[in-house]
């Protein structure tokens, strides 16, 4: 290990610390706000949108760089000391699947949610209304988290057979 | 359903399948690591352009 146990140590547990926050505000997302959301009357929902997704917005997309981080540093540890072995592999496919969600939270979610606050809080201040394209941008997003929500399931099984079942790929036959 | 939550599943699916396929598919060979960076990046550059072309309902 290049970075010596106690480091690596270090960094696997805030990996783990800031994916709990990261994967524990998707599911809150996508198994709970809408449910509450959609039984809102519109007065309400316009006061309480803004507030919540500016609060659970920064919160979602800074766990996902530090977990991502962390992780990026980790792989390259694991990197130097098992090479090209079957458990690198099992948790490479983890990898390159967290790699996708977090680019979705930054580059999908988090590009379309920020127009989307922005333009409630311009027509929270008098501006000009939300306009119609919003929903556009909310539909973008909203796929972007059903699908990481759906990777999520797949990115912690191979995170975990990497440790636990390191003979998952000669399974797959690799 | 939630809305949305059949192309969460579609995606998520061709993601993993083309992520783990590429991965198991590369020899490890130094000199070629390609399918393990090129196959699933693919699959996310695919969903990107997808999520790219939808419109409000």
């Amino acid at each position: 290990m290049a970075f010596g146990e106690d480091l690596h140590a270090t960094f696997r547990w805030l990996h783990i610390g800031f994916g709990i926050l990261w994967i524990g505000l998707l599911y809150f997302f996508n198994f709970i706000q809408w449910r509450i959301l959609k039984d809102l009357q519109d007065a309400t929902k316009k006061d309480l949108m803004p507030k919540m997704l500016h609060h659970n917005l920064l919160w979602f997309r800074y766990a996902a760089l530090g977990t991502w981080g962390f992780g990026a540093l980790l792989l390259w540890d694991v990197w130097d000391s098992d090479g090209y072995e079957n458990r690198f592999r099992t948790i490479l496919i983890g990898a390159w699947l967290g790699t996708f969600m977090f680019l979705n939270v930054w580059g999908v979610i988090w590009r379309y949610q920020k127009k989307n606050l922005g333009a409630m809080a311009a027509a929270a201040a008098g501006g000009p209304p939300v306009p119609p394209e919003a929903k556009t941008w909310v539909r973008r997003a909203t796929i972007a988290s059903r699908t990481n929500t759906v990777l999520s399931f797949f990115m912690l099984y191979f995170m975990v057979a990497s440790t636990h079942m390191s003979s998952l790929l000669g399974k797959m036959g690799g | 359903m939630q809305p949305e939550w059949d192309k969460g599943w579609i995606w998520g699916i061709i993601i993993v399948a083309l992520t783990a396929g590429g991965v198991v598919y590369d020899s490890g060979d130094p000199a070629s690591y390609w399918p393990a960076l090129v196959i699933p990046l693919a699959g996310w550059v695919l969903f990107v352009a997808y999520v790219e072309t939808q419109k409000a309902k």
